[in-house]
């Protein structure tokens, strides 16, 4: 097991490394730095000043050296935008998005486990039908378009909910909703399909043989072993949370570090949304590795490897 | 019976123990290979009716277009569909500016659908690239190469694209980058799973005795036995591609004005759906059917050509 962890460590941070990487040449691709600095007009003194206050006359490695070395003390530079440093402003932007983020995790696994099961159990029945359904469809759509749709009914012709903004727990269904949307279909037909996987095993028909409540069949035996492939999917879907939130929280004006690096983008604030990017994979790395260790927790077979 | 023993090997694991099944595992496997393949349609009819519109004004669009896109008539703003008591001259609806929806729908359609298809193809060729040297050289360039993967797969793309569209600005070659950078990893990893499986197989072993060179084993022996596992992944990640292609020019950073496509009509129907709810919900539909389509249309043709990859 000391091992798996220790794989499983140094994978993760060769990830991140990876990711400070990319961040850094994206800026390096966006062509001289120097001029976003000191603005068009500058005489070339003040141009030479500003490379050696930079490193920029430095050679790339040797770059990306010092970017990495601010970058470890969380210094990413001043927003171009507020002018206050990017990380704290992505930092201050940062619970929101884990709230909304926690919240359609949370529905997504209330709503889309218990469907699975009982899909799983009733198979052929009219309620698997509609569920299976509604997993196809739910699939389909796009979280974005869920998310207008929502807002059309519930926000304008309803007017039962605020169309966006934050401040109360009316505020947060909406958002929670849509950005759930996609991982209520997908859990539920994962947990059906894992379900009816394990439910023909012969480990849950000896335990039916053995006279067990119907209760602790599937609690027990079945949901049990019905639980891996959905703790791994479990991990990458909150990723994919984090990252879908970029764009729910841009639709309802939730004040995450989605939004605020879609509004960075337009203002060309580079900062900003490299603090942005390299704050949500790092919580997205880490959130991974989580689920790896669980992972070998659960399966006896995967430590052992 | 090779064939056969393999049915039931894990995707990605190419060792085959067994050579040839035990008796009762072989009655296993035809049995479960007769069970799918009797379920399986002949033909895919819930797809191709969602996915033929779709294509059709993909290909056909310029003829079919019954008023110019683009046209702006204040006169014919906010007209309702025809189902919602609209008249037939705008069967669609018009937006705020009086532009027909079905005109949009069927440019934007083109725009849509070559863009996915682009960045999918990209994607697949890069990864099977990959894929197959991973395959095929094993040893320390696999490992490599799939920690490549790995990395990759550790990062949220839309991350990737967002960082993209700061530096470059929105645009084609930022979805379309986005979308390679997207999707090439998950064929690197079925790419190189199968390649280890083929390359266990007895005719690559004769014709390497046979003396064939490297890449003579590669493109007559593996790369066309690869074809059905790139086809069905491509085709599952067609709907995907368009539903991301959506997102991002929804958001601004993809496709730009006053090009048509169905993000850009979903973001400006957001602004007036208060006055006309069919601007963003006909597009959306759209995009629904297209990503269902493929999605039920990968899914056949999985069934159909390889039963073997349901994890797909």
């Amino acid at each position: 097991m000391a091992r798996y962890v220790m794989r499983r460590l140094v994978f993760g941070l060769l990830a991140l490394f990876a990711v400070s990487l990319i961040t850094f040449m994206a800026t390096r691709l966006s062509g001289d730095v120097t001029y976003l600095l000191v603005g068009l007009d500058a005489s070339q003194e003040e141009i030479a000043a500003v490379r050696v206050q930079y490193g920029l006359d430095k050679s790339l490695p040797m770059q990306y050296l010092a970017y990495l070395e601010h970058a470890v003390r969380g210094d990413f530079g001043d927003s171009i935008k507020y002018g206050v440093p990017a990380l704290d402003l992505v930092m201050s932007r940062l619970p929101s998005t884990i709230m909304l983020s926690f919240t359609g995790f949370s529905l997504a696994l209330l709503i889309g486990v218990p469907l699975g099961i009982l899909a799983a159990r009733r198979r052929g029945s009219a309620t698997d039908l509609g569920a299976s359904v509604f997993a196809l469809v739910g699939q389909a759509m796009p979280g974005f378009w869920v998310a207008i749709m929502l807002q059309l009914l519930f926000a304008v012709k309803l007017g039962w909910l605020p169309t966006g903004g934050s401040g109360s727990a009316a505020h947060l269904i909406l958002p929670a909703i849509a950005m759930s949307w996609f991982s209520i279909a997908a859990f539920m037909r994962l947990t059906r399909s894992s379900m009816l996987e394990v439910l023909e095993s012969d480990y849950v028909k000896l335990a039916r043989v053995k006279g067990n409540p119907e209760q602790v069949v599937i609690v027990k035996h079945a949901f049990r072993n019905a639980l891996i492939p959905l703790v791994t999917f479990a991990g990458l879907n909150l990723g994919a949370l984090l990252g879908g939130a970029v764009v729910i929280e841009s639709i309802f004006a939730w004040p995450g570090v989605g939004q605020l690096m879609i509004s960075a983008i337009g203002a060309r604030d580079y900062p900003t949304v490299q603090a942005g990017v390299l704050v949500t994979a790092t919580m997205f790395i880490t959130i991974n590795l989580g689920v790896d260790l669980l992972y070998g927790v659960l399966d006896p077979r995967i430590r052992n490897e | 019976m090779s064939e056969l023993s393999s049915l039931n090997t894990p995707l990605g694991r190419g060792e085959i123990t067994r050579i040839v099944p035990a008796p009762e595992e072989m009655e296993a496997v035809t049995v479960t290979v007769r069970k799918k393949r009797r379920s399986v349609r002949r033909v895919p009819v819930l797809a191709l009716l969602l996915l033929a519109p779709i294509l059709i004004f993909g290909f056909f669009g310029i003829f079919l277009m019954p008023h110019d896109p683009t046209l702006i008539s204040p006169v014919h703003a906010l007209q309702p569909p025809v189902f919602a008591g609209g008249t037939w001259a705008y069967p669609l609806g018009t937006d705020h500016t009086g532009r027909d929806l079905l005109s949009r729908l069927i440019d934007g359609a083109r725009n849509s659908l070559a863009v996915a298809f682009f960045g999918v193809a990209l994607a697949g060729a890069f990864g099977t690239a990959i894929g197959l040297t991973a395959g095929y050289f094993r040893g320390a360039v696999d490992e490599l190469l799939m920690r490549l993967v790995d990395m990759q797969l550790a990062i949220p793309t839309i991350l990737l694209a967002v960082l993209l569209a700061a530096v470059i600005g929105g645009g084609l070659t930022t979805v379309i980058a986005s979308l390679m950078v997207t999707f090439w990893a998950t064929y690197a990893r079925v790419v190189r799973g199968e390649t280890l499986i083929l390359m266990q197989r007895d005719y690559v072993a004769l014709a390497r005795v046979a003396g064939a060179s490297r890449w003579r084993i590669v493109r007559l022996h593996v790369l066309p036995n690869l074809l059905s596992v790139v086809v069905v992944l491509a085709t599952l990640q067609l709907g995907a591609a368009v539903g991301l292609e959506a997102a991002l020019t929804f958001l601004g950073l993809g496709i730009q004005p006053p090009a048509s496509a169905w993000g850009l009509m979903i973001s400006d129907g957001k602004l007036y759906m208060s006055q006309g709810w069919w601007i963003p919900t006909v597009p959306g539909i759209a995009i629904v059917m297209t990503v269902l389509g493929s999605n039920l249309l990968g899914d056949w043709l999985r069934d159909r050509l390889d039963p073997r990859l349901s994890q797909l």
